[in-house]
């Protein structure tokens, strides 16, 4: 997984720490020169069970999480949701709601840009990474078995 | 359903007993984490006489939640077990921040959904809103999470103010983070 980032030299990036309010606070620019690393994804285990069909397919709708973060001290930690969208025989994993995280953008005066202003841009940061290929792989290894008695047929969110 | 909430001097007889058991179900039996259990009850050196408990009981009596604060002032859990979780950052030692843990809603009487399918039912909503209530009657102006990551959904789809402490990280095979919560002007959410 090579994450689309651009590099900033590091003289022009003051070094990342902690906020005692446990943020960790950073341009967009920053941000996006910092690689990120999957660490997790899981299916959600809450979701109920997708009822039988005649055939003996199942109908599913398949949805989860995905858990990133930077390797830097302190680490930037990312998380969203994701839903797999079917499209005739295409199959691709989009992504769900919000992204959960510990960062706080700051404008170039290092002032806050706010929880939702972070979070509109966190989603748009999430969206040019290239997650999907990563996520697909890491499911698809973990539940190989359970995906294969699968038969995707309509996507919708349970949650 | 009803909130019962207190320290252990100030619960109704027995309560704290059913709430251990109702911990060692979820949390050792359901969800298999390696706790201390003793005789089908799990409790740690967290559970002591200034331990905050909140249960939410259904209308058969059935304890369907509970959860446990801790004044970050004394020994807490994330400091003494799960520094690694902040994120580089010192533990909170602060009277206005609680912990708060063993946050559990799995409804074991209901017969259509198994335990585990208990994201969103209203105890666990209940259970929250509760336990962020009743850690601000006792000065608290945040809470720091010690959970599963799936806890994070919860508290934002509450409309509660949340982020993350840091990354989660694998223990003992199970996803764990810190999160902040933000209680004051939150409570009433």
């Amino acid at each position: 997984m090579k994450p689309r980032a651009r590099r900033l030299a590091s003289g022009d990036r003051p070094p990342l720490a902690v906020s005692p309010d446990g943020y960790v606070r950073l341009t967009v620019a920053a941000l996006r020169a910092i690689p990120l690393t999957h660490l997790l994804s899981e299916l959600d285990a809450d979701i109920n069970p997708p009822p039988s069909t005649t055939s003996g397919a199942c109908l599913a709708s398949i949805v989860g999480y995905t858990e990133w973060a930077s390797q830097t001290s302190p680490a930037l930690s990312l998380g969203w949701d994701w839903r797999i969208a079917t499209s005739g025989c295409q199959v691709r994993y989009v992504r769900e709601g919000e992204v959960r995280s510990n960062v706080m953008l700051v404008d170039a005066r290092r002032r806050d840009l706010g929880a939702r202003a972070t979070e509109v841009l966190l989603c748009v940061t999430v969206d040019t990474l290239g997650w999907e290929q990563a996520v697909e792989h890491y499911i698809s290894n973990r539940y190989a078995c359970h995906l294969s008695n699968l038969t995707v047929t309509e996507s919708r969110t349970s949650l | 359903m009803r909130v019962i909430s207190g320290a252990v001097a100030g619960l109704p007889e027995g309560y704290y007993g059913r709430v251990a058991h109702y911990r060692h179900r979820v949390f050792v039996e359901q969800l298999g984490w390696r706790l201390e259990a003793q005789d089908g009850a799990e409790a740690d050196q967290f559970d002591r006489p200034d331990t905050v408990y909140v249960m939410v009981e259904d209308e058969g009596g059935n304890i369907a939640g509970c959860s446990r604060l801790l004044q970050t002032t004394q020994p807490y859990l994330l400091a003494e077990v799960f520094p690694q979780l902040l994120n580089g950052l010192p533990p909170p030692r602060d009277p206005t921040v609680w912990e708060l843990s063993r946050f559990a809603a799995m409804d074991f009487n209901a017969r259509a959904a198994p335990p585990l399918a208990q994201f969103s039912n209203s105890a666990t909503a209940l259970l929250m809103r509760a336990s962020v209530a009743c850690a601000a009657a006792r000065g608290a102006q945040r809470l720091i999470t010690v959970s599963p990551v799936g806890i994070e959904r919860l508290i934002r789809r509450l409309g509660l103010q949340a982020h993350r402490a840091g990354p989660p990280m694998m223990i003992d095979g199970h996803a764990i983070f810190a999160c902040w919560i933000e209680v004051q002007g939150t409570e009433n959410a």
